[in-house]
């Protein structure tokens, strides 16, 4: 993963994204293919009620599986699949703004596994219609959807239709920045699906010695003599924090998706992808998959 | 305005009359500014960058907003702590403020003798303290000591003086013609060795005319202690003692050879030591613990000589190397002084023992100035052989001897006739006997004869080495000849033992000295020096002509040690000078002084703003309670580790347990128990780790039982009863986990009163069903693995609750009840039940008492801890190796 290269902010992340043949397409593609292949809820057989094709019975197949209709036109057997119920419009949005590229001990930034994921997401959903923003514009290319991303993902969003989002931001935002976005999303209507991403770093303290650290939204600074002193400390706020994080968004109904940047992707995304299929189905009342 | 004027000057003069201990240390002011400095660095920190759990480390309180700067106040603070810091430890003190305008000169007058022996560097010390004080800076001086042997104290310019002390105790009046003999008035500060003296008055009277009332007596910290006088009460030593402080001594008795033979206690008037009289012969010289002056110690002039043996110088001519005195003479060489016997000279030569080999009898003459001998102590030393049976009227015998000689059989089939061990209480036990001895002939006693004490004896029951009581005296009689013709034992160094020990245990003390009627010199071979140490390499031979016509004591041309000259010897102690001393009583107009109590110390003060300072610095700018706590535990560390900043006085820590005793109606009863008691906690004290803080006896109508383990009851011989109070007091003790002890000293009378006393005694009292101690109970491993318990009366007893009844016992199967009819406390009192110290001696049936109280008192400390099953197969093996 760390070959695609890495961003210090978003304005190069945009810039690296304007390129089609940015290895990050590619890489968010294999992972696309890899979790979705098959798996692809937009168009696909399953027990909808509108048509999806026709094709040869194999044998030891139930019989009352034979479309006997179009079999009896023709000397072969055929069976009739069915289309599965489709969802309907998805909006992605991804936090990029400054601490979203912070980098702790040799991983990826939160920023590049935002794109990564949200570029999966995109390329899982292709053939279907993706809402940026409000303004039903209908994207159909990568990069483009890249771009767009990622100038809307300097700012949080202001308001919402009454759609599915999927919001991939930091793990550590701040909680009533997120208050209010729910706020604003129950206002609306909207169901929202957070997928965080944390740095290992920055949730387990790992740093040792004496180090001074600074504040993302001021000049104010931390001296830390022993940060080995107070990790435990810490630790314990973080975990504070979080339950009131999670608190707040399962209070609102909202579902979640934890994901640290030294996560395996590969693994964990179809995870992610099961998880958001739920989300989705269930507003359709529609349970389309199980695990298995 | 005047008024701040005023204070001005008030501060300054105060400034002025601050002096410091270790002003050195105030060098370090100079460091001051570097605090500033250092308050100001901060250590080396990395920049880490932005960092999205910012807000969570503002939560943590233990970091801080980083401060380009120490605040000034912190600096203030530091710097502050510094101050006070040096300051406390350069010790300051306010120097005591003189009146005296006109800067009289200093006068010192030292007593330095023994008395002061202990202490004479701090005096020196102090003395230097005066001088360099500020305030008598450019003040003459001047020293007068009783001690002043090379008379450079006096207008000495320097401080660079010591004062020495002298090992004998010189008397204050040798002092008056110099203090007469000075002209100007002088501030005298007089350090006093706190003894009495016949001129005290006319003494004081001089100094107060010398100095116009400014007198500071300087009186010693330190006690002095010193043995005035040994006398030997039948096996108990008893000690005389004089300390100028009361106090608790401990004094160790010392052989010839330096090694300890016993430890024990004293008080500052008087103690004893009850030991067997063959340790006892073997004293030479007693040291008192802690006295650094030759008062310290006490020779006893026995001891340190060789003794002096008689013995005929009867060299056989035809035979030499084989008669008796040849080989009695080789033998007493090697340890003894011998000397050829005088029959009209013993009285003179005043000897340890006489020694006969075989000879044929005495005239009657000769039989009366031997008997006298042994009637006044005198031991003697007979070895009979052939010529000896020939005198049928020869008196000096331990009983009449057979006439014929007694042959020995020996040879094929017959089993070899060889030496029987000495009995185990015996005071030979401790020679060993050779193998291979072999004995041909040897004399019986007659058949008419008198029973007489067998010391040695051989297999076939032939006497080997008798002994008989002649007045005070002895006499040992070897029933072989000395020389190897009957035996061969004379070959081995058999023979010399015997007879060394005989000699050591011979009670014929040698002659004192000042019975000497003859012209003498007495030469001295040991000094005790100023710190109470023995030197026996003298530079300057002192000594003392005899006869002496009055009691010498030591002084500078007879120092103290001991004097000896032919087996005659004469110790000078120390002790002798203060027979009949006494405390000083300081007149009023003499100020009593304490050059530590003069220093107004206030380093104390700084230390503690310093300390306070440190706390508030940490307190302030750490806001990790982790590092307050560590500062917590490291000021408790300091506080543990630092002895001095207690002032504790170092005291031997006792046990808050106290061996209780009831008190009955019979003084000379409750006497006894707290003799037993005493001479018990003694024994415990040296054995086992229990300590006891001596006795206490208890009246059971006022006083709380409760927190005693054990309560020993000696039931007086006339029987004693007890009210319905006591008893129910007595019951809930038992009822609640005590242990009564009663002594019912049965076998100290008829058996009849001895119940009626039980019966009047335990009326109404809760008893349990009783048995003997049975073999598996824990008294009987406790501390010492013991067989039977018994007391003053042998063949006694001890009780307990049965082992069926403790179901219903309270007390986790402890009796609550232990019953004796032996009398302890006089066993452990000692022989005569007097107060006891520490040793006791010789005899095993009281060592089998003393562990048998040890036992119980460990028993009712610890209770059934000891029937743990863990270590009950060691216990049982070794119960059963002792009973194989």
């Amino acid at each position: 993963m760390l070959s695609i290269g890495d961003f210090k902010n978003a304005q190069e992340l945009g810039e690296y994204l304007s390129h089609l043949e940015a290895p990050i397409f590619e890489f968010a593609h294999k992972i696309s293919k890899q979790t979705f292949e098959g798996k692809n809820p937009v168009k696909a057989k399953g027990h909808g009620d509108d048509f999806w094709q026709y094709r040869n019975f194999e044998n030891l197949e139930a019989a009352n599986l034979i479309d006997w209709r179009i079999s009896a036109k023709s000397d072969k057997l055929f069976v009739r699949e069915f289309e599965r119920q489709s969802p309907m419009q998805l909006s992605i949005w991804c936090d990029f703004s400054e601490q979203m590229f912070f980098c702790g001990k040799n991983r990826a930034t939160k920023a590049k596994i935002g794109v990564i994921i949200a570029l999966s997401l995109f390329f899982g959903f292709t053939s279907h219609r993706i809402i940026i923003k409000n303004e039903n514009k209908i994207i159909n290319k990568a990069n483009d959807f890249a771009q767009n991303i990622v100038q809307i993902g300097k700012n949080f969003p202001h308001n919402f239709a009454a759609l599915p989002y999927i919001i991939i931001f930091d793990g550590l935002i701040e909680l009533n920045k997120l208050s209010d976005l729910i706020a604003k999303a129950k206002h609306n209507s909207a169901s929202l699906f957070f997928i965080i991403i944390n740095d290992k770093s920055e949730i387990e303290f790992d740093f040792t010695g004496d180090l001074e650290f600074q504040n993302y939204n001021d000049e104010s600074k931390i001296h830390i003599q022993d940060c080995e002193i107070i990790r435990e400390q810490y630790k314990i706020k973080m975990s504070q924090y979080f339950k009131s994080l999670e608190e707040i968004v399962s209070n609102a109904g909202f579902s979640y998706f934890n994901l640290k940047t030294d996560d395996d992707l590969s693994n964990l995304i179809s995870n992610l992808w099961l998880k958001i299929l739920n989300f989705l189905y269930a507003k359709n009342k529609i349970n389309v998959f199980s695990n298995d | 305005m005047p008024k701040i004027k005023l204070m001005y000057f008030q501060m300054i003069e105060i400034f002025k009359r601050i002096s410091f201990e270790n002003s050195l240390i105030l060098w370090l002011l100079l460091s001051l500014p570097i605090i500033f400095f250092i308050s100001k660095l901060r250590p080396q920190k990395k920049y880490f960058g932005k960092f999205a759990g910012f807000f969570i480390l503002k939560q943590i309180e233990t970091t801080s907003n980083i401060p380009k700067n120490s605040p000034l106040w912190l600096k203030v603070l530091r710097t502050i702590f510094g101050f006070c810091l040096i300051i406390g430890f350069s010790g300051p003190y306010l120097i005591e403020h003189s009146n005296q305008t006109d800067k009289k000169p200093i006068l010192f007058i030292v007593e330095n003798d023994v008395a002061l022996g202990n202490e004479i560097d701090e005096i020196n010390n102090s003395i230097k303290a005066i001088i360099t004080n500020p305030n008598n800076i450019g003040r003459e001086y001047k020293i007068i000591a009783l001690f002043d042997p090379q008379k450079i104290l006096e207008n000495n310019k320097s401080i660079n003086f010591q004062i020495d002390v002298a090992n004998f105790k010189i008397n204050r009046e040798t002092i008056i013609p110099k203090i007469k003999a000075i002209n100007n008035e002088y501030e005298i500060h007089y350090f006093t060795n706190d003894i009495e003296s016949q001129s005290d008055n006319l003494f004081f009277e001089i100094l107060k005319t010398k100095s116009n009332n400014n007198i500071f007596a300087h009186r010693p910290q330190k006690n002095f202690a010193t043995i005035k006088t040994i006398t030997n009460d039948n096996n108990t030593l008893k000690l005389g003692i004089f300390a100028t402080k009361s106090d608790i001594f401990k004094i160790n008795a010392f052989d010839k050879n330096g090694q300890n033979i016993a430890k024990f206690n004293a008080n500052s008037n008087a103690a004893n030591l009850t030991i067997g009289q063959d340790k006892i012969s073997k004293i030479a010289y007693f040291e008192i613990e802690g006295q650094k002056n030759a008062g310290g110690v006490f020779i006893i002039d026995k001891n340190l000589i060789k003794p002096i043996v008689l013995s005929p110088k009867l060299i056989n001519t035809e035979q030499p190397l084989i008669s008796d005195a040849h080989f009695i003479w080789s033998s007493l060489k090697i340890f003894a002084n011998p000397i050829d016997l005088e029959f009209d000279k013993i009285h003179k030569q005043n000897p340890n023992a006489i020694i006969f080999g075989d000879i044929a009898g005495f005239n009657n003459n000769e039989t009366r100035i031997l008997k006298n001998y042994m009637e006044n102590g005198g031991t003697i030393i007979r070895f009979i052989g052939p010529k000896a049976i020939a005198n049928p009227n020869d008196e000096i015998l331990s009983a009449n001897i057979s006439s014929q000689i007694h042959k020995i059989t020996t040879g094929f089939g017959v089993k070899p006739v060889v030496l029987l061990p000495f009995a185990k209480n015996s005071s030979f036990s401790n020679i060993q006997i050779p193998q291979n001895i072999l004995v041909q002939n040897s004399i019986h006693f007659a058949q008419s004869a008198k029973p007489s004490e067998i010391i040695a004896q051989l297999s076939d029951g032939s006497p080997y080495l008798s002994m008989k009581n002649f007045g005070r005296g002895k006499l040992y009689m070897f029933h072989i000849n000395a020389a190897p013709i009957w035996s061969n034992a004379a070959l081995s160094t058999f023979h010399m033992e015997l007879i060394k020990e005989i000699i050591i245990q011979s009670k014929f003390i040698v002659k004192n000295a000042y019975d000497l009627n003859i012209q003498t010199t007495l030469n001295q071979t040991i000094e005790i020096n100023k710190n109470g140490n023995l030197n026996r390499e003298l530079e300057r031979i002192n000594s003392i002509n005899t006869p002496i016509t009055s009691e010498i004591f030591a002084n500078e041309k007879l120092p103290p040690g001991l004097y000896e000259n032919d087996g005659n010897a004469l110790a000078l102690n120390i002790g002798a000078s203060f027979k009949n001393a006494k405390i000083i009583n300081l007149p009023d107009f003499i100020k009593i002084s304490n050059a530590e109590n003069d220093k107004n110390k206030f380093s104390d003060i700084f230390l503690i703003i310093a300390f306070i300072l440190l706390f508030l610095d940490v307190i302030l700018t750490s806001t990790n309670l982790k590092n307050i706590f560590k500062f917590a535990i490291l000021i408790y560390a300091f506080n543990l580790f630092s002895p001095n900043l207690s002032y504790a006085q170092i005291t031997t820590l006792k046990d808050d347990l106290k061996l209780a005793y009831i008190i009955t109606n019979d003084q000379a009863n409750d006497k006894q128990s707290q003799s037993g008691l005493l001479g018990l906690a003694n024994a415990l004290e040296q054995r086992t780790n229990i300590e006891p803080n001596g006795t206490i006896g208890i009246n059971l109508e006022k006083d709380e039982l409760a927190k005693h383990p054990i309560i020993y009851w000696l039931i007086p011989k006339n029987g004693m009863e007890i009210s319905q109070k006591s008893r129910d007091a007595l019951n809930k003790y038992m009822q609640n986990g005590g242990i009564l002890f009663i002594d019912t000293q049965a076998l100290g009378m008829e058996n009849s009163r001895a119940q009626n006393n039980l019966k009047k005694a335990v009326y109404g009292l809760k008893i349990p069903p009783l048995e003997k101690v049975p073999p598996d109970h824990v008294l009987k491993k406790s501390f010492y693995l013991l067989q039977n318990f018994q007391g003053f009366y042998k063949n006694s007893s001890l009780w307990v609750e049965s082992a069926a009844s403790k179901d219903v016992s309270a007390n986790d199967g402890v009796t609550p009840i232990i019953i004796s009819d032996g009398n302890f406390a006089r066993l452990w009192a000692g022989s005569k039940g007097q107060s006891i110290t520490t040793i006791f001696g010789g005899n095993f049936d009281d060592e089998l008492g003393i562990r048998a109280g040890i036992n119980i008192i460990i028993y009712a400390l610890t209770g059934q801890y000891k029937g743990d099953q863990i270590h009950i197969n060691s216990i049982l093996k070794k119960f059963n190796r002792g009973q194989e």
